[in-house]
């Protein structure tokens, strides 16, 4: 299972990185997540679908979210509901995904196709995912947490 | 093979009528539908629950049906035959997701049989206050409301 979640631990950091020159530390823990994610404040969502069905999310707190696109834009916004620096998180999710699963695709032949992002923010919101067990990796930056969640629908 | 697209007018058509089937054959209300999809904005302060779903092939789009918590208990008590005070959180996400399945499902079989492809992924709900849900793409998005008695929803399609 390691091998599936793998790819979106290292391309969360690496991309990040790169795009913004923050650091986040990931925590070594995999946790199992039940159905039920409460967000941080920022979360985005893809799903995708090919040999196998799943789902990578993202999740952070509004500060976070906001450095992120100040970094990524060069432009200094305030309001984490503004559409640009919720759009930019939006594709920040796709990149990562779209590095992850393109390392699935070579190393498993998965033949994973990704689903466009969706981004959403709100008053403690609920993420529920029937049926699918995932888990979810903490992460932190000097701006705030974050965190990941990755699942696959089971074989068969 | 070439891959047959499929407009958003045709999709939006299809997910109008699956929806108006669904519900209708559910509750047993009638269900009146309504392009003017404003009152999105004041129905965004109360409790909502979405439930979102993607598809891809012949076209690319996400499939959203938002409700207030109140609505979404009703339709889930009419889905399961549990009474809407006995509802778990977790039975009015699951009902909420299961009924966006169903609704593109269907669709996806409409389009299956006319030959055409599509691939759904699997669904998932979002509850919460003031929900956001931002597109990359804001011109090609169709909202569409529906009324079936004390039951008020709105179905957003984007095409990414």
């Amino acid at each position: 299972m390691d091998s599936l979640y793998k790819p979106f631990i290292e391309s969360t950091a690496n991309i990040i990185g790169q795009m913004t020159g923050l650091h986040i530390d990931l925590s070594d823990q995999v946790c199992e997540e039940g159905q039920e994610i409460s967000s941080l404040g920022v979360t985005s969502i893809v799903t995708f679908a090919g040999v196998r069905r799943g789902r990578f999310l993202i999740d952070m707190v509004p500060e976070l979210a906001i450095k992120i696109t100040n970094n990524i834009t060069g432009v200094e916004y305030k309001d984490v509901r503004e559409y640009d620096v919720l759009t930019s998180i939006a594709e920040l999710n796709n990149i990562i995904a779209g590095d992850a699963i393109t390392v699935l695709n070579d190393e498993l032949k998965l033949s994973l196709r990704l689903a466009p992002p969706i981004v959403l923010c709100g008053k403690e919101p609920i993420i529920s995912i029937p049926k699918l067990s995932s888990v979810t990796i903490h992460g932190s930056s000097d701006h705030g947490d974050l965190k990941i969640n990755i699942a696959f629908e089971k074989e068969g | 093979m070439d891959m047959v697209s499929v407009d958003m007018k045709k999709l939006n058509g299809l997910l109008n009528r699956a929806v108006i089937d669904v519900i209708t054959t559910m509750t047993g209300f009638d269900v009146e539908d309504d392009p003017d999809c404003s009152q999105f904005a004041e129905f965004e302060s109360v409790e909502t629950i979405i439930g979102v779903m993607a598809v891809f092939g012949s076209i690319d789009a996400v499939v959203a049906l938002a409700t207030d918590i109140n609505s979404s208990k009703l339709i889930v008590a009419y889905m399961t035959g549990i009474m809407p005070t006995d509802l778990t959180d977790e039975d009015v996400h699951d009902g909420m997701a299961e009924l966006v399945n169903m609704l593109v499902g269907r669709v996806k079989a409409d389009l299956v049989r006319e030959g055409l492809d599509l691939s759904i992924t699997s669904p998932f709900s979002i509850s919460g206050t003031n929900i956001e849900m931002v597109f990359k793409d804001r011109e090609n998005r169709i909202c569409r409301r529906f009324i079936a008695g004390d039951v008020e929803m709105f179905l957003s399609v984007a095409k990414i």
